[in-house]
């Protein structure tokens, strides 16, 4: 298999011709294809090749979804919406289907679990006309929160019906579900809203670009600003990520900016808990796991008003674990993450489906 | 002595003369309000005053606020009313004010330099004040803040992610207001339930007509609120937008063109409740239509008012590590039961239960209790009254104690 994710300026995949998988990037520039072609070693393996596409709008609304020469054209209309993402999407889609037109080529997408969140959490404020023209929030990392309900209905034999999914990474963000269904979500019409990541501000007051614009900023600008150098990255004024604030020093900026973050995904989890009417399952969702347990720890101190009694003492080392004790009334879990399986899974599971229809 | 306050709106400017005595609550002996100041259009700008038993109301052009202080000013001397101390409410103090002031050079110096913070509110209460001191040079005059009561906000919780050297460049950070409510809050409800203030944890709705926020309130204290920068962000409000992507402004100035501002005047004066029901930005208005056919949009509305309201006492009540007690305030806050029922229905998990008849039976006049009697958590309707609230802290102001009792 051959999976694509675009994270501008950069495109990932991830290969696996039999030979064992290779997590692979390069700077999406004119030779991108050359980069891509150089990682398979033996074409003729590949059995399927994924896209991953972050934004579907109202046009995309299944999370896992065949691709073919007779809907790539309305794919390309997502673009205007997160140009950049989805325009590396498009490209590369379009590439591959060219040259392997005979593999099934598979459409992932990471809006489309949003596509049923209610009215009251999806309309923002605004003069109607524009909600009309589809200007809604649409959420996102769809994929890994599907996955996240789906491994914690198993965990709990179905028992947890109020579930909030915290995704902790480079760009963190939380859903809330309910029997499976999203309720709310921070991702807004953009990944800029929500919660600060690794490199782009999270929820600021719109004001503050009316602010810099009236000095002669241009809009790509400040784009520029909110989504490449703000976040962990502005706070600290140097690069920097989710593994940094999890290995923190005693640098004082290091420690505003985990402040602001962990203030931030406390605020969201009390917000979604009213949303819920109450708390049956927190999920810690992270490529990090191993890093996280004082993170997610400290976190959790403060909720015993959600329900949440963390259990004392060292904690165990595992794809699940679970991390409060037998009397608290909701359960935490931390699950480890791994983007490219999760992908590969609901990829794969489509296709046998698929294959079991014919 | 007799303190009089003067409470500047954007079209309107009201005033009362308070007596205080010793040991007693103020009394106010003269009231009035400007109404349509500054504002053009076919009906009359006229002013009113409440004196003893005497009302008087005149046609008048008011052209601006100057003007209707200085007829204010001329009317209260006419009456000879005693004026010792003069308070005013200034809406934006940045970083500069952190509670009430006494009124000097250096004063004035800061209050200038704050004008920007709130271009359409802070210069007309500075002309207000400057009025004041040329009419009453002997009085003392003080400035109170409605960002004052928030400055206590911890850095996680007031600064925004963006590059450090653009934070330091603009001075962007969250500044919040309503805070002469929320100080009033914070010093009455304690007395009401008979608690200490320390350690108590309010979480208070101030929901107004125009603008509304919430504050995440321990031990007297602000730790949060949910306007910003400027008063924005947060709630869905009568037209103001609340809270949304900040890329959604880049689209439409990308995609659709939009001058920026249009976009400002979008997002504050055609968004909110009249945005989205497209015909009203009056709650009022809009919980009439409920129920009714073909009112989807307003259903909407009413829909996203109380879920954006709920979402913020969720965060505070999480970031409190609970609530000892939930407030609503302001004119919505205390005149619309429906809103309240509807924002307090599956709160049980952090011990919000309301009573539906004492909900139903509120006085907009006094303290309600609406929670129900098994609530572990008291609900609490609380009117303010802003002009009050500048006179008690002018008082305090004077007895050079922050936190006296009222």
């Amino acid at each position: 298999m051959l999976i694509f994710d675009p994270n501008p300026p950069y495109l990932l995949w991830c290969v696996d011709t039999g030979r064992g998988r290779r997590e692979q990037q390069c700077l999406f520039s004119a030779d991108w294809a050359q980069h891509v072609a150089q990682t398979i070693d033996d074409p003729s393996a590949l059995k399927w090749v994924g896209y991953l596409l972050h934004n579907g709008g109202d046009i995309v609304t299944s999370p896992v979804s065949a691709l073919g020469p007779g809907n790539l054209a309305d794919v390309m209309r997502t673009e205007k919406l997160l140009p950049e993402h989805n325009g590396i999407t498009c490209q590369v889609a379009e590439h591959w289907m060219g040259k392997y037109p005979a593999l099934p080529h598979v459409l992932l997408c990471d809006t489309a679990l949003f596509t049923t969140l209610p009215p009251e959490a999806s309309v923002y404020a605004i003069p109607y006309e524009l909600s009309k023209k589809g200007i809604r929030r649409f959420g996102g990392y769809g994929l890994c929160h599907q996955w996240a309900w789906e491994r914690i209905r198993r965990l709990t034999n179905g028992h947890a019906r109020r579930v909030v999914s915290v995704y902790l990474g480079d760009h963190t963000n939380l859903t809330a579900l309910r029997d499976g269904l999203p309720v709310e979500t921070t991702i807004g019409f953009s990944p800029v809203e929500g919660i600060i990541s690794a490199s782009a501000c999270g929820d600021i007051d719109p004001t503050v670009i009316f602010q810099m614009q009236s000095t002669g900023m241009s809009l790509d600008q400040i784009r520029s600003i909110l989504t490449s150098r703000s976040g962990i990255t502005g706070l600290l004024g140097r690069p920097a990520g989710m593994l940094d604030v999890l290995t923190v020093g005693q640098d004082p900026r290091m420690r505003l900016a985990k402040a602001v973050l962990q203030y931030d995904v406390v605020k969201a989890i009390g917000a979604f808990t009213a949303v819920l009417g109450g708390l049956d399952v927190l999920v810690f969702v992270t490529p990090y796991a191993r890093q996280c347990m004082s993170f997610v720890t400290e976190v959790c101190q403060g909720l015993a008003c959600v329900g949440i009694r963390i259990r004392t003492g060292p904690v165990a080392q595992g794809a699940s674990v679970e991390l409060t004790d037998a009397i608290s009334f909701a359960k935490v879990f931390c699950l480890g993450y791994n983007r490219w399986d999760v992908l590969e899974e609901q990829a794969g599971a489509f296709l046998k489906e698929k294959g079991n229809r014919k | 002595m007799n303190t009089l306050v003067f409470n500047c709106g954007s079209s309107s400017l009201s005033y009362k003369v308070f007596h205080i005595r010793p040991g007693e609550d103020p009394r106010v002996v003269a009231a009035g309000k400007s109404h349509r100041v500054g504002v053009t259009g076919s009906a009359p700008s006229f002013l009113e005053h409440r004196f003893g038993e005497q009302v008087h109301t005149e046609e008048t052009p008011l052209p601006d606020h100057k003007t209707a202080s200085g007829l204010i000013l001329k009317y209260l001397q006419s009456v000879q009313v005693q004026i010792d101390l003069v308070g005013h409410r200034f809406v934006h103090g940045g970083d500069l004010f952190h509670g009430p002031v006494f009124l000097d050079q250096g004063t004035l110096a800061k209050l200038r330099s704050c004008l920007p913070l709130a271009p359409i509110h802070n210069p007309v209460s500075l002309s207000v004040i400057q009025q004041a001191r040329e009419w009453l040079p002997n009085a003392r005059q003080y400035v109170t803040f409605d960002s004052a009561f928030h400055s206590t906000i911890p850095d996680y919780a007031y600064t925004y992610a963006l590059p450090r050297e653009i934070i330091h460049r603009f001075g962007f950070r969250k500044y919040g207001f309503h805070g002469l409510s929320y100080w009033y809050v914070s010093r009455r409800v304690p007395g009401f339930l008979n608690v200490p203030v320390e350690g108590l944890r309010i979480v208070a709705c101030h929901l107004g007509t125009g603008g509304s926020s919430v504050a995440a309130i321990k031990s007297g204290r602000s730790l949060d609120t949910s306007m910003g920068y400027s008063p924005l962000p947060g709630l869905v409000m009568s037209t103001r937008c609340g809270d949304i992507d900040p890329m959604l402004m880049l689209y439409l100035m990308a995609v659709y063109g939009v001058r920026p501002d249009d976009l400002m005047d979008m997002l504050n004066k055609k968004s909110g409740l009249l945005g989205i029901s497209g015909f009203s930005a009056d709650l009022t208005d809009i919980v009439k239509c409920l129920g009714e056919d073909g009112q989807e949009r307003s259903e909407l509305a009413f829909a996203m008012y109380v879920h954006r309201v709920r979402k913020y006492i969720g965060s505070y009540v999480a970031v409190l590590g609970g609530v000892d007690v939930l407030v609503f305030t302001d004119d919505i806050g205390v005149r619309n039961p429906l809103v309240r029922e509807k924002i307090c229905e599956g709160m049980e998990w952090c011990g919000i239960r309301m009573d539906a008849e004492r909900n139903r039976r509120v006085s907009p006049q006094v303290i309600s209790p609406i929670g129900d009697e098994s609530s572990p958590v008291p609900v609490l309707c609380v009117p303010t009254d802003e002009e009050l609230v500048i006179c008690l802290q002018g008082q305090e102001l004077l007895k050079g104690s922050p936190d006296a009792d009222i």
